[in-house]
């Protein structure tokens, strides 16, 4: 195989479309019933924070095209333990001003000087590290955990809607 | 189980509380909000002028750069931001659209659009901004799609096609609200396009009502196309258009005729080609037009901003509409019926005898593109261009980035119609650059020049002048403080006195300033934005953060 001149982000959709072929395949190995899985998603209220497809809420990651990125492991996982890998896209700033006010949000983006974040609210703010009495930088989810808080039967039909949430393939796209 | 369940909805009632909405009231008040810049041109009169005054004649020298975000991509850049709450929303070529800290210049989120490998605009990937209602950023792309975008993350909201970009289309414009709908048209004048303006529901991207700025047949208009010219008669549009809440009536500006040097194939006028339009809001319906330039022969777009100013006009009221325009005439319009007020050449012409009493051009005889070629004043880019010019309603003047003694050679020949491709019928030459400055300045002023020109807007007289040595791309930004922030293509950022002309601060920044400059505070301070080379350069006093 000869060396490709890929740049680095043509690397990484190269990997994602691998990922998600595999990751496709797996997908038509759930459990569950993807149609009661949406009802699950619904009656839980995910579509608060996430959004899927073009409802829902803009403060959890998007779960449009989650079935292409995620196995039906990690789905699980991010069910049942939703800290066990946060992506530091959704790391949150904690923080105390000097003048006593506690600030928090996700954490968008810091430099030497300076934190870009998004309140709950969505407001996006950003605060000057001397201003700052002091900060941390939070690597859990703001979700709970639905372990032990939905049935079984549930977990699998969520899991089997979320696997079911697949970006389109061209063919797929042509096909309309 | 039910506490938890009320924990998850309480988690996600908070989830869905909005940050501060920006009410399509807050658009047609903006200029009671000055700390912001909430539309294209600061204002829906799109009089590109702020009531600000912290930075004057007096301070003006302790202007310093605060913070420069450097664009991703090396193309121009031609958008004006908009600044809401401390933050900037601003779209960098091709397509992608950027929040900004005012505070740093840094930013929080970034939208990339996934474009397709080959578009087909005329004149570099180009966007010149976009537009925001309530908590969404609304943005045009060059494969000529409208694209909803959430303020707070970043993420799409919606999209939907504009136009087919493979035929030519690009949305280049940046968007206008109105109500609840947000309005573009397809750039694609030199692609055989057949232009429109449509309006598309802001909550759900579907059309709601289209203008054919190329009238179809069967409609009002299309008489003056001969034949099946209308198909491929251009009408593009490219720069965003104004709106009178009073009148409820949305005005914009058509670009030129198809093909753009040979009207051999399209005899008549060419509505709505070179014409303001005026527009119902709610339904689209035209309530009347103003044609600048009929059956144009020298690619005299009349996509200008549309400057909404009430004048006292021979000592009464009047609503009227400012148009310095790319043929070289100056313009003062009765917006209310679209009655020619007054038309004065603001820079050198030749291609008219003069305006008629209607306000119709007389055209000069000789000045056609031929085969051989035929020297034009102004030339193919025009007296003005796309760049924002600016009233003051302290001073009472109308300034506009002008190109004198500009001239080209026009010439023209025969071309068959193919999708996509350039279509034109013609061309134009001379040494200054059409589009982008090249490092080196060698030619002569004798084939133009640029300068900042002050003009009176009921005489059409000059009053004042600021020349350059290049022309000049930059768009006009005055203040309560009666300064006036432009820029150039030498990479000059200054600042003059509005009432005078005279300059009172200059920075080098290094490329080409094509886009208009904004104003705003930030935590109660007043800083300056503007767009050169492909980065956003902020400016504020010396004494701030």
């Amino acid at each position: 195989m000869t060396a490709f001149t890929l740049n680095g982000r043509e690397v990484w959709q190269l990997i994602a479309y691998l990922r998600a072929v595999n990751i496709a395949k797996g997908a038509e190995q759930a459990k569950g019933d993807p149609v009661k899985g949406e009802q699950v998603f619904s009656a839980n209220g995910c579509g608060h924070c996430h959004t899927n497809g073009k409802a829902g809420g803009f403060t959890g990651p998007d779960l449009s095209e989650i079935g292409s990125h995620r196995s039906l492991a990690e789905l699980e996982s991010s069910i049942l333990d939703p800290d066990a890998d946060v992506a530091a896209d959704y790391w949150s700033l904690r923080a105390k001003t000097k003048t006593g006010q506690t600030i928090s949000g996700v954490r968008l983006n810091e430099d030497m000087t300076s934190f870009q974040i998004r309140e709950a609210s969505g407001h996006l703010r950003s605060v000057w590290k001397t201003d700052l009495a002091s900060f941390e930088i939070v690597q859990t989810s703001p979700m709970p955990s639905f372990k032990g808080k939905i049935s079984a039967g549930d977990l699998d039909d969520l899991i089997a809607y979320l696997a079911s949430l697949r970006a389109q393939t061209n063919s797929e796209v042509q096909a309309k | 189980m039910r506490s938890f369940l009320a924990a998850v909805i309480m988690s996600g009632l908070f989830c869905w509380m909005a940050p501060a909405q920006v009410s399509f009231d807050r658009l047609v008040r903006a200029q009671r909000e000055p700390q912001n810049w909430l539309t294209y041109n600061g204002n829906l009169g799109s009089t590109h002028h702020s009531s600000l005054d912290q930075i004057n004649a007096g301070n003006v020298a302790n202007l310093d750069l605060k913070w420069v975000s450097q664009a991703q991509s090396l193309e121009k850049f031609e958008a004006t931001p908009l600044v809401v709450d401390g933050i900037m929303y601003v779209s960098e070529p091709p397509n992608t659209v950027v929040a900004i800290d005012t505070r740093t210049g840094r930013p929080f989120w970034i939208y990339e659009h996934p474009m397709p490998e080959t578009t087909y605009v005329c004149c570099g990937n180009i966007n010149r901004g976009v537009a925001i209602l309530d908590n969404t950023i609304f943005v045009g792309t060059l494969d000529a799609h409208l694209v909803a975008i959430d303020a707070s993350t970043g993420r799409k909201k919606w999209e939907t096609e504009v136009a087919d970009y493979t035929k030519g289309y690009a949305v280049t414009v940046a968007p206008l609200v109105v109500k609840d709908k947000v309005i573009v048209g397809p750039a694609g004048g030199e692609r055989g396009i057949a232009g429109f303006l449509a309006a598309y529901d802001a909550q759900t991207g579907k059309e709601v009502w289209r203008f054919n700025t190329i009238p179809h047949p069967g409609e009002p208009g299309n008489d003056t196309w001969p034949g099946d010219s209308w198909k491929t008669g251009g009408g593009s549009v490219w720069v965003t258009g104004s709106y009178d809440p009073e009148a409820n009536l949305i005005y914009w500006g058509i670009g030129n005729p198809g093909p753009d040097w040979n009207p051999s194939v399209r005899k008549g006028a060419n509505l709505y080609t070179d014409c303001v339009v005026a527009l119902d809001a709610d339904s689209g319906k035209l309530k009347w037009y103003y044609q600048f330039t009929p059956n144009d022969e020298w690619d005299f777009d009349s996509v200008q901003v549309p400057v909404l100013a009430d004048l006292s006009w021979k000592g009464k009221p009047r609503k009227t509409m400012l148009w310095g325009n790319r043929n070289g005439f100056f313009y003062t319009l009765d917006r209310s019926s679209g009655q020619f007020l007054q038309g004065k050449a603001f820079v050198k012409q030749t291609w008219a005898a003069g305006i008629d009493e209607y306000g119709k051009p007389i055209k000069a005889s000789g000045q056609s593109p031929s085969l051989s070629g035929t020297d034009v004043w102004p030339g193919v880019q025009g007296g003005t261009n796309w760049y924002a010019p600016s009233f003051s309603p302290h001073t009472g003047l109308f300034y506009v980035t002008a190109w004198e003694d500009y001239h080209t050679n026009y010439f023209t020949w025969e071309q068959e119609y193919e999708a996509g491709k350039s279509y034109t019928g013609g061309g134009a030459r001379g040494p200054i650059p059409s589009i982008r400055r090249e490092p080196f300045i060698k030619w002569g002023t004798d084939w133009g020049y640029g300068v900042v020109r002050a003009l009176n807007p009921v005489t059409g007289e000059k009053v004042w002048d600021y020349k350059m040595r290049d022309v000049s791309d930059g768009g006009i930004l005055t203040t309560g403080s009666d300064l006036l922030f432009s820029g150039n293509r030498e990479g000059y950022f200054f600042v003059l006195d509005a009432k005078t002309g005279k300059e009172l601060w200059k920075k080098y920044l290094g490329s080409q300033v094509a886009a208009a400059p904004i104003t705003y505070t930030v935590d109660g301070v007043q800083y300056v934005s503007v767009a050169a080379g492909h980065s956003m350069f902020t400016f504020g006093l010396r004494s701030a953060r």
